[in-house]
């Protein structure tokens, strides 16, 4: 799509999505582009009037695997907690001990934050306002801290210098420190490589994580293997410096602080393998719907965009008035369950197609197909199949012209003896 | 061809206008506003008014116009300014029209007719132009790259409105609210690249008299990030660096302190004092004032401010000096003049002082200068086929 400054919707953009959007200002705004008549109206869920300087958003994230709550630090020492069930959005806030807060996750009936200054804070939500918080250092300082959605446990925290690298806890024993990475070898000067883990993320499960670095790299950690990364992106003639990531199956997506949005193949990380359009700001946060599909960011220049995450095509775009700073994407909730059945037929429509295809009509056609010898995977999907069918016709005649040929070559100089004879 | 059109006067000011020799010598005198756009090469370079940009026509429409031209020419100065004949002009893109006389063999009976047409068109131009005067209607704008310019979604049409109840928060916490509070004054400092030629301290030289309170230094080979912080710490509020290549100035970096924002400008067409005859002395001491005209979207607004706080928030009238930062098509014109307003009070008499340069925007960065690692919240570099056109400005 042609680059333009209007908000703009897909017409091929039909799921059922909506934003959350944190800015700079400190406005925390609900954006609904799954409407039909108003896909770029905003709505405010905080006041306006009660903001000051030190209310920038500074940290977002969902409180539950049902994402039915919203975790929302700011740049002073509060955090806010927005469910989203009732439609009247009760609030509550909680204050910590130190500022800004850089993440935030809930682990039971705990609140775990992640402060700028390196301690990791947490806080009994039953308890009542006096209560100290139980206090982690990790370091001197945090960028970030994220928590895993498959084992909510455990979480991960990434900031400048090399005491500040990443590092994971155990929430669950006590906020036992379970992992530190450690930085590559000296490269050829014997000078340190300098170590800025600017967000961090986890890949499918604990154990796998994905840090960036504004001094730009990009790198794979898997704490199961080693301590060092077990993949890595170095841009050094690029001068990329990458500000936002999130990471899912075999992609890590990333975003610098001059506009671009990357994505990497974790197989194979010598370039990126995508690159979305459209941000003319650096970009601030990045998030993944539920599918995986769909590709939220929040750039600071005012706008946030969803992209498709596999043909890069821009879907949305909102102007949303201050700079964004956060983003969260979701189903919208009425529609859950419709979206859940539709997804699920089609899910389960190619399966019961590769069903009707095995299923023989005769025992006599199975007989002759158990006969026949395999010629490749038919454990792949239909498609492949297919594919494979094809490749074995193209191969068959071949062969079948190779062995003419053969039988034929024999007699043609048979013949010629024959003629010299 | 440059057009000329006279200069709006600015609001009159509350005040005795107290004649000056320098404009007794020149008497009253035009200002004539030629616009340097330093990519274009058009022959027409727009002029401009305070009020309302009126522009050039279109390269398509001077063709057109070429024809009439030479009729025009006789006629009353009321033919100053062409018009075109398609009022409206609508979103459909305009197809050349084959004049069906041209196709005509005879050529006596094909110019005869070809003189009539124009008459006509020319007879129905100056009707329309009749009721328009009569009816108090602007004159017709015409057909310019500025009436055809692509709709900004982030334009800051009236920051009262309702729903602009987010912007004007927004304008009461970003870094420039101190200053609009008149909470400090500022304080410039003014810096080069290293080793500076002559022009480029001169320049930085004339930029100190038009900033007050500003201090001109050598950088002495020390870092930008240094800079920084050694001007904050002397309570400087704005840092201002001069670049220059092939010993010109060419590129203006404007830091705000203590937190940013950093603007990075290209810098071009620089005339100092010397260059447009003037004297210096000229100059006085006086507080000058500050025009920002035509900054319309949501980041011509930061960049407004921006280059408005690097001022102090009180003129002082006596002086009659104003500074002018005028966006055009992206490109910000700065004019320093002295105005005198006549007896009557009507008519405004300028004199213009020097310097004269041209800003363009190349990024805006968040927090102060780095330019590595920090954020930026507008950078056209890298993407400039993406996001230019030629009906597309971001100011």
């Amino acid at each position: 799509m042609k680059w333009t400054t209007a908000n703009v919707k897909h017409p091929n953009y039909t799921a059922k999505h909506e934003l959350f959007v944190g800015t700079h200002t400190g406005s925390f705004k609900h954006l609904l582009p799954a409407s039909e008549d108003s896909p770029h109206g905003q709505r405010n869920l905080s006041d306006l009037s009660a903001l000051d300087k030190e209310s920038r958003v500074t940290s977002m994230a969902f409180g539950d695997e049902a994402q039915t709550e919203i975790l929302l630090g700011r740049a002073k020492n509060t955090a806010e907690l927005h469910a989203l069930a009732d439609a009247s959005g009760s609030k509550k806030t909680v204050s910590f001990k130190a500022a800004p807060i850089v993440g935030l996750a809930r682990f039971n009936d705990k609140l775990i934050a992640g402060i700028g200054n390196g301690e990791i804070q947490s806080l009994e939500l039953g308890s009542d306002e006096a209560a100290e918080p139980v206090v982690i250092s990790t370091g001197t300082q945090m960028d970030h801290l994220r928590q895993c959605l498959q084992s909510r446990n455990i979480v991960a925290t990434g900031g400048k210098e090399r005491q500040n690298n990443l590092k994971v806890y155990d929430l669950s024993s006590d906020g036992k420190q379970i992992f530190t990475s450690k930085n590559l070898p000296n490269d050829y000067l014997q000078l340190e490589v300098p170590v800025w883990d600017s967000d961090v993320g986890f890949v499918d499960g604990p154990s796998v994580l994905a840090t960036c670095s504004r001094t730009g790299y990009v790198r794979l950690y898997d704490t199961r293997k080693q301590r060092r990364p077990v993949a890595c992106f170095a841009s050094e003639e690029h001068g990329m410096s990458f500000a936002a990531l999130v990471a899912r199956g075999n992609y890590i997506y990333t975003g610098t602080t001059m506009g671009a949005l990357k994505a990497f193949d974790t197989r194979r990380m010598k370039t990126h393998v995508h690159t979305y359009k459209g941000f003319t700001g650096g970009i601030s946060d990045l998030h993944l719907d539920a599918t995986g599909r769909y590709l939220s960011s929040a750039s600071l220049d005012r706008y946030v965009r969803i992209h498709d995450a596999d043909s890069t095509v821009l879907l949305y775009q909102c102007y949303v008035k201050s700079k964004v700073t956060k983003v969260l994407i979701r189903q919208v909730e009425d529609e859950k369950l419709d979206e859940a059945e539709t997804t699920a037929e089609e899910i389960s429509q190619p399966k019961k197609d590769k069903i009707i295809k095995a299923t023989p009509l005769d025992d006599e056609y199975e007989d002759m197909f158990d006969q026949m010898p395999t010629v490749g995977d038919s454990d792949s999907d239909s498609a492949a199949d297919s594919d494979d069918d094809a490749e074995a016709e193209e191969e068959a005649p071949k062969k079948s012209k190779k062995t003419k040929q053969k039988r034929k070559a024999p007699n043609t100089s048979l013949k010629t003896k024959k003629k010299k004879l | 061809m440059v057009k000329t059109k006279r200069k709006a006067a600015p609001p009159p000011v509350e005040e005795d206008s107290d004649s000056d020799s320098s404009f007794s010598e020149l008497g009253p005198e035009d200002v004539e506003f030629h616009d340097e756009e330093p990519d274009s090469s058009d022959d027409e370079a727009p002029s401009t008014s305070k009020k309302q940009p009126k522009a050039d026509q279109d390269a398509a429409d001077a063709d057109k116009e070429g024809q009439n031209e030479d009729d025009d020419e006789n006629e009353d100065d009321d033919d100053e300014e062409e018009e075109d004949d398609d009022e409206e002009f609508d979103k459909t893109p305009r197809l050349p029209v084959l004049n069906p006389l041209s196709l005509m063999r005879n050529k006596e009976q094909r110019m005869a007719l070809f003189k009539k047409m124009k008459k006509e068109k020319h007879k129905k131009k100056m009707q329309e132009r009749r009721a328009r005067r009569k009816a108090g209607l602007p004159a017709n704008p015409g057909h310019t790259i500025e009436s055809l310019r692509e709709k900004d979604q982030t334009e800051v049409a009236n920051l009262n409105d309702s729903d602009n109840e987010e912007l004007q928060k927004e304008l009461e916490l970003d870094d420039f609210s101190s200053y609009f509070e008149r909470s400090y004054e500022p304080k410039v400092l003014i810096t080069f690249a290293d080793n500076p030629v002559t022009k480029t301290r001169k320049f930085g030289l004339e930029l100190s008299r038009i900033f007050p309170n500003a201090l001109v230094k050598i950088r002495n080979k020390s870092s930008v990030k240094k800079i920084c912080k050694s001007a904050e710490r002397e309570e400087f509020t704005d840092v201002v660096i001069v670049n220059e290549d092939r010993r010109k100035p060419n590129g203006l970096l404007v830091i705000h302190l203590p937190n940013g924002p950093t603007a990075h400008f290209k810098l071009s067409n620089v005339k100092l004092t010397s260059d447009i005859k003037r004297d210096h002395k000229e100059i006085t001491k006086h507080r000058p004032e500050v025009i920002l005209t035509n900054f319309t979207t949501r980041l011509g607004l930061t960049v407004g401010r921006m280059l408005g706080a690097l001022f102090h928030h009180d003129p002082e009238f006596r002086g009659r000096r104003a500074v002018t930062f005028h966006n055009q098509r992206d490109y910000i014109f700065f004019r320093h003049h002295r105005y005198e307003f006549t007896k009557e009070g009507k008519r405004v008499k300028l004199r213009e002082l020097g310097p004269r340069f041209t800003l363009k925007l190349r990024s805006l960065q968040e927090g102060t200068f780095d330019s590595k690692t920090g954020d930026y919240a507008w950078i056209i570099s890298n993407k400039r086929h993406a996001m230019e056109s030629r009906r597309r400005f971001f100011l």
